[in-house]
């Protein structure tokens, strides 16, 4: 008589799969790097042909040369300054234009010439003063 | 009886939960990370005291500039006309979109003013310069 053979059934452990999942979830939690964004935030002015030209009171200016030379003040009175005198210079000025009830603007002006890391810096310096209404003119 | 050693309570933790655990986990790290798909350009990025923390990775697009006057956006090196397209082509399809410009702090601003003026025509004003923590 044929006697029928039994086939065993394989079976496999999974009891193990756990914990080789959870070692390596905590290998790419150590090992991954996250990147953050950091910088400074900013609106850039619409297209030049659209700009109105604007006539509001409490406009300091601040120019940036070839030489990274930066000039500091109201309009016709602008004085030298440097870099570290920026925030000073223009808590200042907000005083006195605050005082006058308008609230400050700073318009930067750049020439070609000039490096972006000083107009980095300048942006910073008036970020450090605490104002938020920064012109770009062009 | 005195002298009788008590044997402590074998307590067994259930790890029943545990692959659970670990797939919601592995759920939440596969949803909220961004893969950089691009190498971009050397550059070296100003370092500043206001570098903001800058949220919502998915709204970001980056461009460097180098000090060879390089631009490149999605690993492309473009003119600044070529910018415009593509920024404006971005903007179309995410309208909340912001350009991180990574720009090396020697370059000269003729080139950043270049690039900018590139992201104003493509109306992709929001933009961030990108810095590090002093």
């Amino acid at each position: 008589m044929l006697k029928k053979t039994e086939r065993k059934v394989g079976e496999f452990n999974a009891s193990s799969m756990a914990d080789i999942t959870f070692l390596l979830l905590v290998f790419f939690l150590v090992t991954t790097t996250v990147s953050t964004d950091k910088g400074i935030k900013f609106v850039l002015p619409q297209k030049a042909d659209d700009a109105t030209p604007t006539k509001v009171k409490g406009v300091v200016n601040v120019f940036l040369n070839d030489d990274n030379q930066i000039l500091l003040g109201k309009k016709g009175k602008e004085e030298e300054v440097s870099i570290q005198q920026i925030k000073n210079q223009l808590t200042l000025l907000d005083r006195e234009i605050s005082a006058q009830g308008d609230s400050i603007i700073v318009s930067i002006k750049v020439t070609p010439g000039s490096t972006y890391k000083n107009y980095v810096e300048i942006l910073d310096q008036i970020k450090n003063a605490k104002i938020d209404r920064i012109s770009l003119a062009q | 009886m005195i002298g009788t050693t008590k044997k402590p309570p074998q307590g067994q933790i259930s790890t029943a939960s545990m692959p659970d655990i670990i797939f919601m986990l592995l759920i939440f790290f596969m949803t909220s990370t961004v893969f950089v798909e691009f190498r971009g350009l050397p550059v070296k990025i100003p370092s500043t005291d206001n570098a903001q923390k800058i949220e919502g990775k998915r709204n970001l697009t980056y461009c460097f500039v180098d000090t060879s006057e390089r631009v490149s956006v999605d690993d492309k090196l473009l003119s600044p006309k070529e910018v415009t397209s593509i920024m404006y082509l971005k903007r179309t399809n995410n309208p909340r979109i912001v350009v991180s410009l990574k720009i090396d702090e020697n370059c000269k601003n003729d080139i950043v003013d270049k690039v900018q003026r590139a992201l104003q025509e493509a109306d992709a004003r929001r933009i961030v310069y990108a810095t590090k923590t002093k």
